[in-house]
């Protein structure tokens, strides 16, 4: 009798240890958000605000259905002036069609956004303060022209493309985009330092073809720095356009946090975004300049 | 007043000197001649007992003269009694040899009496639990026995996932274990990226872990203690033991030193860089050795020396392009360094007392690509622990610590440098007084004082108190009460080795509040039920920032690049609480030994910026929490259930079952899905996750089920145990976590669409393993 319910109990732990488990995904968790997706330039005019919908999960999405046409967007600054954007087909953004406005350094400008998402009204309110003039690209201290795949020498240094830059007050860091612009199979560099099989070049194109780097120096201070871009993250024989932005706080804060989101332990957390209400995503401010120079064998 | 008081005191010591003697000594095993720790040693036909301590040291002070029968308890091992004749103001040295017990279960029945469970019971602290590295080796693991993996099946001890060997102990991180090894605190005691713990079981002699409520010799963290011992080493005779298994080849040797003392040594290495590692290409050079050194020396009968070291490390030099010269490569190792120095001298009979020298070392180098990185913290330890019997109601205990805690962090990346290097000294003193004014009523208080030198001072009480009652021939009623300080603070990072920082001038120290009560009965003779409720409180606890953001620099080199020496910027503060309530039934003699436990708890933390300082439940906690052990010796379980006599055979079966069922663990899932790019100028648009709130939903029930089993086999004076292991036997697909991915595809009609594929990521499936280990 007794052996009998050892086997019964078991049989049954057995039982509850064995299979297949399964998780729920509840689309109760979804939330409506206005997506927002726009930087001010110092000393440009505003170009391109880029109102959307987020998406509940499990749903099939069409790309150009993502923008909302039809929202109420302004910015003021802080003398009080506002400003009501345009909706432009041809950017999928809005736009200070009739409005000129000249982004001035040291200003605060306030977005506001409203908008009807699956029948909800929606608003959000997010402020930028707007870095100075002043930052540039030295092209004469960084790299141009054509330069050897890891065999690029300066001052008979073996060393990795380089920009050089004069800092700006009030930047909260420089983001500097790189672009393969003639990533293909063709120009695809097999010998690599990562070992990247160019078999799957077309699942990952975009994750190497589009490089993202950054650095954080005093933003206090006037002066000259550089940023290496090392050669891990070259992967074409390609002309490369290199954009360094010296952003706001909001702009930083979004680019260290928004593809960041899962921790290793596979939790999630919540990316770094200032906006009052509905929104997510990013409405910051910048300083812009770029260069180009040619990766070749 | 105070001269009546002293007239009491000396009318006290008058009583229990006049008509009394004391009894005391070492109990030491018969076969190694290893002191043994936790031996209950009484006076027979009373209730007047004590345990043997760290150094299995026993003192019966102020027995009462006269002919007596002194008995000496010990699992595992046959009762040891003894005619003694006290003479009134004798000191009666009484060395006390245990024989292990052929068969534990047919001397326990003899001898078994319902009292003598339920003083053992009375004798241990609250939530303290002991187990045996035979036990801890019967526990089926993955791939091999380990220390911590096995104390995450006690109840109120939790992993957060298979993967890891880290302890949350009754709500509490990581970090606020208190590790000691031969005395020696331990910092981040992981092999294989957290995997296995650094402990080599073969090498252990004993384990002790308070899950709260702990006296005032211990402090310095806010949940737990697990203080480990290792082997002094066979004073009889050369004993050794080789294993291999599919992980590691390991050996421990003891033999004696002469007439003087013993040593006692270990090696472990991992071998699959030189098997799989020489043939595959995919397999990264790695893997990980550790080893002891433990030397005893037994001076005189008032002086003992022991000086013991070990040494761990873990090794990987991962090359990503094999083919190419200058392919860029992963370089990581980690490890532990520990030293101890303990001597032990005995003033008198009544005044027995512990030194300590102890060093340890946590350091590991961290290089990809144009990142470097590196992580120190150097423990220095200088202590002294006094036990002083006063009367035999009344015992003190009493000592100091001086700690110097060096850190340093390194790191070198583009475009700045973090160079955090501190010095901190922490000082100690405290007292702790143990009254037994009746049979029934153990009662202690201490208090300690911790003095933490760091660019601010901090000086903080914490006071203890724990009563027992025995309310019952076979029952006991406990309460601990205490407060806790930790001065220490951990930047967690999953796979690699945390980082550890001090209370300083940005973040002061953290602080605990424990409220246990506890319930213990005998059942049928050998079976102990134990239930305890506990509620903890937790003050200033640090949490690192999702996102270091707010980690300013203090300089900037020429070239305007950021230079970080604070740590200001790192942690969120925050305070907490967990409250629970744990069952455990435990049988620790006969063919069928075990535990079953059940644990229901629930933690809320509060943390400044997360969710705007709400409560939310962490990633580890579980609501209930079932765990199995089951240790069967085969043979004589068939003979049990046939009503039929135990015996002592060459070759034995030793089944082991471990079955753990847990509420799923809490978790932040995606509540919806968007797109942007980076920067501006890119015409590519990643779809991006947002986050729902922090840990709102759960994961499914966490179930598994483990087996080992194990054969002895016995040669003259060699054993061979070859055994097989079954981690997950029902290959349950327990969850660790959601990835979610989106999916370009190209519709009949053309149009480009996003699909999204949520994937299941699974602990650890169905792993079998096998092994061998020979004792000669």
């Amino acid at each position: 009798m007794k052996f009998y319910h050892l086997i019964l109990i078991a049989t049954f732990i057995l039982y509850l240890a064995c299979g297949d488990t399964s998780v729920d995904i509840d689309k109760s968790t979804y939330k409506p958000k206005i997506v927002v997706n726009g930087l001010l330039y110092t000393g440009e005019e505003i170009q391109r605000i880029e109102i959307m919908r987020n998406y509940p999960l499990n749903t099939t999405i069409i790309p150009d259905d993502k923008y909302i046409t039809d929202a109420l967007v302004k910015i003021s600054n802080t003398n009080g002036e506002t400003y009501t954007l345009h909706y432009s087909p041809f950017s999928n953004s809005y736009i200070s069609e009739y409005n000129q406005i000249d982004i001035i350094g040291g200003q605060e400008y306030t977005l506001d956004v409203t908008a009807k998402i699956d029948d909800k009204d929606l608003w959000t309110r997010s402020s930028t303060i707007a870095p100075h003039l002043g930052f540039s690209i030295n092209n004469q201290l960084s790299s141009t022209g054509d330069i050897p795949y890891r065999k690029y020498y300066v001052n008979g240094l073996l060393t990795s493309p380089t920009v050089t830059f004069n800092r700006t007050v009030g930047a909260e860091f420089y983001g500097l985009s790189a672009v393969a612009l003639n990533a293909d199979e063709t120009t695809f560099i097999e010998d690599n330092i990562f070992g990247v099989d160019p078999d799957s070049l077309e699942e990952i194109i975009n994750y190497i073809k589009y490089i993202s780097y950054w650095s954080s120096p005093d933003n206090n201070t006037e002066g000259t720095s550089t940023i290496e871009l090392p050669w891990y993250l070259i992967y074409f024989y390609s002309s490369y356009r290199l954009i360094l932005y010296a952003g706001d706080l909001n702009f930083y804060h979004f680019f260290i946090s928004h593809q960041n989101v899962m921790n290793v332990d596979g939790n999630l957390r919540e990316p770094l975004f200032y906006f009052e209400g509905d929104g997510i995503g990013l409405f910051g401010s910048a300083v812009r300049d770029s260069v180009y120079f040619n990766v070749i064998p | 007043m105070n001269n009546s008081i002293l007239f009491i005191l000396f009318s006290i010591f008058l009583l229990y000197a006049e008509d009394t003697g004391n009894i005391n000594g070492f109990v030491f095993d018969n076969e190694n001649g290893e002191a043994l720790i936790g031996a209950n040693v009484y006076i027979e036909n009373s209730l007047f007992g004590t345990t043997s301590n760290l150094n299995g040291y026993y003192i019966l002070p102020d027995s009462p003269a006269g002919d007596h029968r002194l008995v000496c308890e010990y699992i595992g091992y046959s009762k040891f009694i003894k005619n003694v004749k006290i003479k009134a103001g004798e000191n009666l040295n009484i060395k006390i040899v245990l024989k292990p017990s052929l068969f534990e279960a047919d001397e326990i029945v003899v001898v078994a009496d319902s009292l003598r469970m339920s003083q053992k019971l009375f004798n241990k602290p609250i939530s303290e639990i002991s187990l045996s590295p035979k036990e801890i080796k019967q526990i089926p693991q993955i791939i091999e026995s380990d220390l911590l993996r096995t104390l995450q099946s006690l109840p109120g001890i939790l992993p957060v996932s298979d993967y890891s060997s880290e302890l949350y102990v009754r709500g509490g991180t990581p970090d606020q274990n208190l590790i000691l090894i031969d005395g020696a605190d331990v910092y981040n005691p992981e092999h294989a990226f957290g995997l296995f713990s650094t402990f080599n079981i073969d090498a252990i002699k004993d384990v002790e872990i308070s899950k709260g409520g702990f006296k005032a010799p211990y402090g310095g963290r806010l949940s737990s203690l697990i203080n480990v011992s290792l082997l002094d080493g066979n004073r009889k005779e050369f004993e050794g033991l080789v294993g291999i298994s599919l992980l590691s080849a390991k050996a421990t040797v003891q033999t004696p030193i002469g007439q003087f003392g013993s040593l006692s040594a270990s090696f472990r290495r991992t071998y699959f860089d030189q098997t799989y590692g020489r043939f595959m290409d995919d397999i990264p050079d790695y893997y990980f050795y550790d080893g002891h050194i433990k030397a005893f020396f037994d001076i005189n009968a008032n002086n003992k020396l022991s000086v013991s070291t070990y040494w761990g490390r873990d090794v990987l030099d991962y090359v990503f392009n094999e083919d190419e010269e200058d392919s860029e490569n992963l370089i990581y190792n980690w490890g532990n360094k520990t030293g101890s120095i303990r001597w032990t001298h005995i003033f008198n009979p009544k005044l027995f007392s512990n030194f300590w020298l102890t060093y340890s070392q946590f350091s590991s180098e961290f290089a990809l690509a144009d990142f470097t990185e590196d992580n120190n913290i150097t423990d220095l330890t200088l202590k002294g622990q006094f036990e002083y019997a006063m009367t035999k109601s009344l015992m003190a205990e009493f000592g100091y610590e001086y700690k110097r805690l060096s850190y340093a962090y390194e790191e070198d990346f583009p475009g700045g440098i973090v160079d955090i290097n501190r010095d901190r000294i922490h000082y100690v003193g405290y007292v702790s007084l143990g009254w037994q004014p009746t049979d029934r009523w153990k009662i202690d208080s201490g208090i300690r004082y911790n003095y933490f030198d760091s660019n601010v001072d901090f000086k903080n009480w914490a006071p203890r108190f724990s009563a027992k009652y025995r309310l019952t021939e076979n029952s006991n009623l406990k309460l601990a009460i205490g407060r806790f300080h930790q001065y220490l603070h951990r930047v967690p990072r999953a796979f690699i080795a945390d980082i550890w920082t001090t209370a300083d001038e940005n973040y002061t120290n953290s602080s605990a509040n424990h409220y246990i009560l506890g319930y213990q009965r005998e059942i049928a003779g050998n079976i102990a039920l134990e239930v305890e409720g506990y509620y903890k409180q937790y003050e200033n606890i640090y949490s690192l920032k999702d996102f270091i953001v707010d980690f300013q620099p203090q300089d900037y080199d020429d070239e305007g690049n950021p230079i970080y020496t604070s740590t200001n910027g790192l942690f969120n503060r925050g305070d907490g609480n967990s409250i629970g309530f744990e069952v455990l039934l435990r049988k620790n003699y006969g063919p069928l030994t075990g535990w079953l436990a059940y644990a229901l708890s629930r933690t809320k933390y509060s943390i400044d910026n997360i969710d705007e300082g709400k409560p939310f439940t962490p990633r580890h906690d579980r609501t209930s929490v079932i765990n199995g052990i089951a240790n069967i010796e085969l043979k004589n379980l068939i003979r049990d259930i046939l009503n039929r006599k135990h015996k002592k055979d060459r070759g034995n079966w030793l089944i082991g079952f471990s079955f753990i069922y847990s509420t799923g663990q809490p978790i932040t899932l995606t509540s919806s899905t968007y797109s942007m790019s980076s920067f501006p100028d890119w015409d590519y648009d990643a779809y991006l996750l947002y986050p729902s709130d922090k840990n709102e939903f759960r994961l499914p029930p966490y179930i598994r089920l483990d087996m080992s089993i194990n054969y002895e086999r016995q040669y003259d004076n060699w054993m061979v145990i070859p055994y097989f292991q079954f981690f997950n036997l029902g290959d349950r697909k327990n969850v660790w976590f959601l990835n979610y991915e989106n999916e370009e595809e190209i519709e009949g009609n053309g149009q480009t669409v996003i699909k999204q594929d949520i994937e299941i990521i699974e602990m650890l499936p169905f792993l079998p393993t096998l092994g061998v280990t020979v004792k000669f």
